[in-house]
C-alpha cells in the first residue's frame, strides 16, 4: 500500500516515475499529483512503471483517465517499463491498442 | 447573577485555593469544574479569558511577558475551538457515510438479486464475494423460454459506493437493451459502452463479458469488453482452453466495436468465467498463473458446478489467508444433455 511518485519536467516532456504498488488506496494519490499537469495543451507525458510491483484495475482506470485528459488537450501519452504482468493487463483490456505502451524502460533495461 | 458568572466565580475560588496550597484535591476540583464547564457550553476560549482576567486582577505586578503569553493562549484556544468543531463535523460525516454504505450494500443485494436460474440441459454454479462491503463485480443471468441462457459478468474498475452504483446502472441498461433489442452480445456491449461513456466519470470503466447459449445450435456466442478471458473445458479430451478475445473496456471510447465469437458446447463441456479478483490471487506474495487456476478447476471437475465454484473459492481464499484483495467471482455453466 505504499507508493512514491517522482515528476521530472524537462522542456516540454513530463516524466512521471511511479514506484511501489498502485491500488485503490494509492491510485488517488497519484491522480492528485498528476492530473493537474494534464490541463495544459500539447503535453508530452511519459509514465514510467518500471518500479511498480503491482497495479490493479483501479490503477488502470486512473491511468486511462489521465490518458483521456492528455489526449483531449492534444498531447502525447506513453507508458514505459511495463512488467509482463502489466502488459498482459493492458492487452486483455484492449488498452494496448489505444495507449502507447512499452516494456522497455528509458535506459533500455527490463 | 447568571449561571456563567456563578461558574466563573467558582473557577476563581478554586484557582486561588490551588495557587495558595497545591493539593491533590485542588487539582481534582479542576477536573470536576471542566466537566461542568463543558455541559454549560463554556468554550475553551472563554475559559482562557477567565484565566487571564483573574490572574491580571490578582497579581497587578504580573510581568508583561506573562500577560502577553496569556493573550497568545487565548488566541490559540479560539483557533482550537474552530478546529475541534470541524473534527466533530467530519466524524459525524464519516459515520453517515458508513451507514450509507450499509444501506447501499443491502439495496444492492436486493436489487441485483443473486439468483441462479434453472435451465434445462445446463448446470450452473456461481459465487461472488465482495472484498469489502459493496461488491464491484456483477453477474447477470437471462434465461429464455426456449432453453437459451444469457450470461454476463462485469467488473467495475474502482471500488466502493460509486462502483456499486455503476453496477446498478449497468443492470438496468442491460435489461432495457434486451427488452428493446436483440440479444446479440456484441451489440449489447456496444450499447452499454455508450451508456458507460456518457454517464460515468473519466476514471471509471467497466470490463464485461457477455454470452448467449443457443440451445438449437448448442453454440455459445460471446463478446468481451476487456474482461478476463473465459476458460472452456472440453469434456471429450479433458482439456482446458483459454478463450482469448479482443474488445476494449466499456467507457473508454464511444465508437468501439466488439467482435463476436462463437464456441460449440458439447455434452459435458463447461464454460468458466472469472473476475480479476480470482486471477490476481496471490500466494505468499506471488501471483497465481493460468495453469494454477486451471488446475484448481481440474481437481474438482467431476463435481456439480455449484460445488466446483465453492471449492475453488474456499481453497483460494484459504491460500490468501482469508483476505480478499478484490471482489471475487466465478461462474460455471455446464452442458449436461
Amino acid at each position: 500500500m505504499n507508493v512514491n511518485v517522482k515528476i521530472n519536467q524537462s522542456d516540454s516532456c513530463i516524466e512521471v516515475l511511479v514506484s511501489g504498488e498502485i491500488d485503490a488506496y494509492t491510485a488517488p494519490q497519484i491522480r492528485e499529483m498528476v492530473y493537474p499537469l494534464t490541463n495544459q495543451e500539447h503535453v508530452d507525458m511519459v509514465i514510467n512503471l518500471s518500479e511498480v510491483s503491482y497495479m490493479d484495475s483501479t490503477g488502470l482506470g486512473m491511468f486511462v483517465g489521465l490518458f483521456k485528459a492528455v489526449k483531449s488537450n492534444n498531447g502525447k501519452f506513453k507508458m514505459i517499463g511495463l512488467s509482463r504482468r502489466l502488459k498482459r493487463l493492458f492487452d486483455i483490456t484492449g488498452l494496448a491498442e489505444i495507449i502507447q505502451i512499452s516494456s522497455v524502460a528509458k535506459d533500455g533495461e527490463r | 447573577m447568571d449561571n456563567k458568572q456563578k461558574l466563573r466565580q467558582l473557577y476563581e475560588k478554586v484557582l486561588i485555593d490551588y495557587v495558595e496550597g497545591q493539593t491533590e484535591q485542588g487539582l481534582h476540583k479542576a477536573q470536576l469544574l471542566s466537566n461542568v464547564a463543558l455541559h454549560k457550553n463554556i468554550s475553551p476560549e472563554e475559559l482562557s479569558i477567565w484565566q487571564k482576567d483573574i490572574l491580571v486582577e490578582l497579581y497587578p505586578d504580573l510581568p508583561l511577558e506573562i500577560t502577553n503569553a496569556l493573550d497568545f493562549f487565548v488566541k490559540m484556544m479560539k483557533g482550537y475551538e474552530v478546529a475541534f468543531r470541524e473534527m466533530e463535523k467530519l466524524r459525524h460525516f464519516h459515520q453517515e457515510l458508513v451507514s450509507e454504505m450499509e444501506v447501499a450494500a443491502n439495496v444492492q443485494s436486493s436489487l441485483l438479486g443473486l439468483s441462479i436460474p434453472e435451465v434445462d440441459r445446463l448446470e450452473i454454479g456461481a459465487v461472488s464475494i465482495p472484498a469489502r462491503r459493496v461488491n464491484g463485480d456483477y453477474f447477470h443471468f437471462v434465461p429464455y423460454e426456449n432453453g437459451g441462457l444469457g450470461v454476463g459478468l462485469a467488473d467495475v474498475m474502482g471500488k466502493g459506493l460509486s462502483a456499486a452504483l455503476c453496477m446498478s446502472m449497468i443492470k438496468y441498461a442491460i435489461d432495457d437493451h434486451l427488452a428493446k433489442h436483440d440479444s446479440i452480445p456484441s451489440r449489447l456491449l456496444e450499447a452499454l459502452n455508450a451508456t458507460v461513456e456518457e454517464n460515468m466519470d473519466d476514471s471509471m470503466f467497466v470490463s464485461m463479458i457477455y454470452g448467449l447459449f443457443d440451445p438449437k445450435s448448442n453454440c455459445f456466442l460471446y463478446s468481451s469488453a476487456g474482461h478476463e478471458p473465459a476458460i472452456y473445458y472440453n469434456a471429450n479430451d479433458e482439456s482446458f482452453e483459454v478463450l482469448y478475445t479482443k474488445g476494449l473496456l466499456l467507457g473508454v471510447n464511444e465508437q468501439t466495436k466488439y467482435p463476436l465469437y462463437e464456441k460449440k458446447i458439447d455434452i459435458g463441456d463447461m464454460l468458466i468465467f472469472v473476475s480479476d479478483g480470482v486471477t490476481e490471487s496471490r500466494i505468499d506474495g506471488e501471483f497465481i498463473d493460468k495453469e494454477f487456476l486451471i488446475n484448481e478447476f481440474r481437481k474438482n471437475i467431476h463435481l456439480h458446478p455449484r460445488e466446483i465454484v465453492m471449492k475453488v473459492y474456499k481453497h483460494l481464499l484459504k491460500l490468501q489467508h482469508y483476505k480478499l484483495r478484490d471482489d471475487f467471482t466465478i461462474i460455471i455453466i455446464k452442458r449436461t444433455r
